[in-house]
């Protein structure tokens, strides 16, 4: 088999991995673990805006595909599974959240940061909570407002160079949907971005 | 708003990296005339380059061992046992519907073998001749279907309308008449051969 490229190589090694992994092999699957700890804890903070809830989901990812690994059928390559399961805890853990209480609701003269953002935890370090308070990047804040699919499928546009099949093989939807919704995305990020000038 | 959603759509398009070269061409000569539309080109071009160049976030330090400490205790080997029964859910349910049937069949076959000479004939009344262990459809009766005798041999004086099935017994020269077939089952394989014939009467 001929390699063509560097990502050849990675699936090549990913194979294995796997492969070991359904044998039991820690080691085998400590090195997926790190492989994709970055891209998975960044879908998820980018979906649920909290390091703390972020963590929680993105390990809660790994561990199902762990203990869920004898169901993985290579057919698909193994990214587009690792990011359905993180995708659908987050898109869980955000409606359970939503049940709660509305924090999304901004709080005046805040800037666009909400409620959420403000509450200290009493086990997060000093400098994770300037973390919250201080947005780096003014879109993140907006991205949160956006309505839960379009915030998905943007999400996962800007994850990384996912193709359109990929991503509508995440969300389980048509490819004309997921386009739909990045469009509007899109839109409303825009529209968002107008009106809330910083 | 905007002169025309077809400009919007090509604009996306092009953000989604889909927009032929045509397109963006024809797309450039609009938004050379078109304030609205370079607007709002502008504005979503705000956004995908932010969302672009957004942050890209790290894991936490010590994540991966995080991960580890939450993998229940299960040992080196997941359940080499039942691997291949998830690994294969229907192939598990086939054979266990198989094994249950064959077991059903053959406890039939079994079940005739308690040497009592016995005969189902569609509540015909037939005599029975214990010395010969013969079944005897009379001259005058008529048996209105199937005829099914066990542990014993079949004589047809009379008539039969449908088939004859003997089960560990013989079938006997008759003056009589079956309208349908005999047949005589004496082993186990010829048993199961009827029984799956059975299910699709």
């Amino acid at each position: 088999m001929i390699i063509t490229s560097l990502e050849d190589c990675m699936l090549i090694f990913e194979k294995k991995l796997i492969k070991l992994i359904k044998k039991g092999d820690h080691a085998a699957f400590e090195r997926l673990v790190d492989m994709y700890k970055d891209k998975v804890y960044h879908l998820a903070y980018r979906m649920l805006k909290d390091s703390h809830e972020a963590e929680d989901i993105a390990q809660e990812a790994f561990v199902r595909v762990y203990l869920n690994i004898e169901k993985y059928d290579d057919k698909y390559k193994f990214s587009t599974w690792l990011y359905r399961i993180a995708t659908n805890l987050a898109i869980d853990r955000i409606r359970k959240k939503k049940a709660d209480y509305s924090l999304d609701e901004e709080v005046t003269g805040t800037d666009g940061l909400t409620l959420y953002a403000q509450i200290p935890s009493d086990d997060v370090q000093p400098d994770r909570q300037v973390e919250f308070l201080e947005t780096k990047n003014v879109i993140e804040d907006h991205i949160l407002k956006l309505p839960l699919k379009y915030r998905t499928a943007i999400t996962l546009r800007y994850l990384e160079e996912l193709s359109m099949k990929e991503i509508s093989e995440i969300m389980d939807l048509p490819i004309a949907t997921v386009k739909t919704r990045i469009h509007r995305g899109r839109e409303a990020l825009r529209k968002s971005l107008g009106t809330n000038a910083v | 708003m905007n002169c025309g959603g077809q400009w919007n759509a090509i604009m996306h398009k092009v953000f989604d990296h889909e927009a032929t070269q045509d397109e963006e061409q024809k797309l450039i000569e609009h938004l050379e005339t078109c304030e609205q539309c370079e607007e709002h080109f502008a504005e979503l071009q705000q956004v995908h380059q932010s969302m672009e160049t957004g942050m890209t976030y790290e894991a936490p330090v010590n994540f991966t061992a995080n991960v580890l400490g939450r993998l229940p205790d299960r040992g080196q080997q997941p359940n080499r046992k039942t691997h291949w029964f998830r690994r294969y859910p229907m192939l598990t349910a086939a054979s266990i519907f198989i094994i249950l049937m064959a077991s059903t069949v053959v406890s039939g076959w079994n079940m005739q073998s308690d040497n009592q000479v016995s005969y189902e004939a569609n509540g015909a009344a037939l005599i029975i001749d214990e010395e010969t262990d013969t079944v005897i459809v009379p001259k005058d009766i008529t048996v209105p279907g199937d005829l099914v005798v066990r542990n014993g041999n079949v004589k047809v004086d009379g008539t039969v309308q449908g088939d004859v099935t003997i089960i560990r017994g013989e079938y006997m020269a008759s003056a009589g008449n079956v309208v349908g077939e005999s047949e005589e089952i004496k082993k186990l394989t010829e048993w199961v051969w009827y029984s799956i014939k059975n299910l699709f009467k």
